[in-house]
C-alpha cells in the first residue's frame, strides 16, 4: 500500500490525497480545497468511481461521467493527468 | 439586466454561526420552492465564529486548537471557497438567494455581478475595491471579502464577508492557508494578503456600511428593495437544519 499527497496550485488550490493498493488499484482518494463546483455532489461521485480504478481507461471514464460538472478554480484535465500519472508511476515500478 | 422585486433582512444583533448556516441553507430551499421572495440578508456571527468551504479538510483549513481553546465555534458551508474568520466586532456577512436567469445564468459571471455590489458600497465609501475573479474583492492587492454560491434546482445561494475591523490577529491564528497558496500570492502570511476598511479609511459607522451595501445590490441587480423579518416558516425551517450545522458527520466530514 502507498499513500501519496499531493498539492495543487490552479486559481485555487486543490489537494490530492490518493491510497493505491499492491496491484496499484486506487483504494482512496480524496480531492479537497477551496475550489467551486457545481453541483457539489459531483466531486464526492467522481472519488467514489475513482476509488474503484485501476487502469488510465477507468480514470478516463470517470472524468468523463462529471464533464457536465462546472469546476471553478480548478484545471480539472491538469487533475485527471495528475492521477493518471500516479496510477502508471506505481504500475511501471 | 431585468427589474426584480429584492427583500432585505438585516440581523446586526447576529446569531450563532449554525443558526446563520442554517437561514441561509433554509432561504435557498423556500426560494427553490416559490415559498418566499428573492431576498438579500446582512447579518453577523455571534459569538465570533469561522466557516470552511464545502471540499476543504477541516483539520487543513483551520487551527482547531486554538478555536477549541478560544471557544471560536465552526462549521462547514454548503458552499466551495475557503476557511473565513467572522469577527462579530469586525464583519459583516451578506447572503442573497435569486434565480438562475439572464446575466446570473453563467456562474463567473453571476460573481461579478452581485460581487460587484458590494464595490459599490465600498467605492462609495471612498475606496478604489475590485473584484478580481472567481470570488474575491481586493484593495491595494489585498482581499477585503470573499464570496462563494451554491446553486440548487434553478437558484442561487451566494454569501460573503466584508471585513471593516475584523481582528486580523485572531484571523491569523484561526485559519490555515497552503504554503502554495501564500507563494502563489507573493505573501508570506495570511496576514499579509487580507485587509480592513479600518486599515483604509479609519473607523467605520456600520449603519452606512450597510446602507451602501443594501443601496450596492439595489442598483446593481436593478431591484425596488423591501425590508421585513424572518418569517415563523424560515425559522422553523432553518431550525431542523441547525443539528447538521453542529454535527461531526458534517463538520469533519472531510
Amino acid at each position: 500500500m502507498k499513500s501519496t499527497s499531493l498539492v495543487l496550485r490552479y486559481v485555487k488550490t486543490v489537494k490530492l490525497d490518493i491510497i493505491l493498493g499492491d496491484k496499484c488499484e486506487i483504494l482512496d482518494l480524496t480531492i479537497s480545497g477551496d475550489f467551486f463546483a457545481y453541483p457539489e455532489e459531483s466531486i464526492g461521485e467522481l472519488e467514489s468511481k475513482l476509488r474503484k480504478c485501476s487502469s488510465r481507461v477507468c480514470i478516463e471514464e470517470a472524468f468523463k461521467e462529471i464533464s457536465s460538472t462546472i469546476v471553478l478554480g480548478v484545471d480539472i484535465e491538469d487533475l485527471k493527468s495528475k492521477i493518471i500519472s500516479l496510477l502508471e508511476t506505481c504500475t511501471s515500478s | 439586466m431585468w427589474f426584480l422585486k429584492l427583500r432585505v433582512i438585516l440581523d446586526l444583533e447576529g446569531r450563532d454561526v449554525y443558526w446563520q448556516m442554517a437561514i441561509d441553507e433554509a432561504l435557498l430551499t423556500l426560494r427553490s420552492r416559490g415559498e418566499i421572495d428573492n431576498t438579500l440578508r446582512i447579518y453577523r456571527f455571534k459569538p465570533s465564529a469561522v466557516t470552511i468551504g464545502y471540499f476543504q479538510k477541516i483539520r487543513e483549513a483551520v487551527n482547531l486548537e486554538f478555536l477549541d481553546e478560544s471557544g471560536i465555534q465552526y462549521t462547514r458551508r454548503i458552499t466551495g471557497g475557503g476557511s473565513v474568520y467572522h469577527d462579530t466586532s469586525g464583519e459583516l456577512t451578506y447572503s442573497i438567494v435569486l434565480p438562475i436567469r439572464g446575466v446570473l445564468t453563467d456562474v463567473l459571471e453571476s460573481y461579478r455581478v452581485i460581487c460587484n455590489s458590494l464595490v459599490y458600497a465600498l467605492r462609495k465609501l471612498g475606496v478604489s475595491a475590485d473584484f478580481i475573479p472567481i470570488n474575491d474583492i481586493v484593495v491595494h492587492g489585498k482581499k477585503i471579502s470573499g464570496s462563494a454560491q451554491t446553486r440548487r434546482a434553478g437558484f442561487l445561494l451566494q454569501h460573503g464577508t466584508l471585513m471593516y475591523a475584523t481582528d486580523l490577529n485572531i484571523l491569523e491564528k484561526a485559519l490555515i492557508a497552503p504554503r502554495e497558496k501564500l507563494e502563489s500570492k507573493g505573501v508570506k502570511s495570511i496576514r499579509d494578503r487580507v485587509i480592513t476598511l479600518r486599515d483604509i479609511i479609519g473607523e467605520v459607522d456600520v449603519n452606512v456600511l450597510v446602507e451602501y451595501l443594501v443601496e450596492g445590490f439595489s442598483n446593481t441587480l436593478s431591484a425596488e428593495i423591501y425590508y421585513d423579518e424572518l418569517s415563523e416558516r424560515e425559522l422553523r425551517v432553518a431550525s431542523e437544519l441547525v443539528s447538521k450545522y453542529k454535527s461531526f458527520e458534517w463538520v469533519f466530514k472531510r
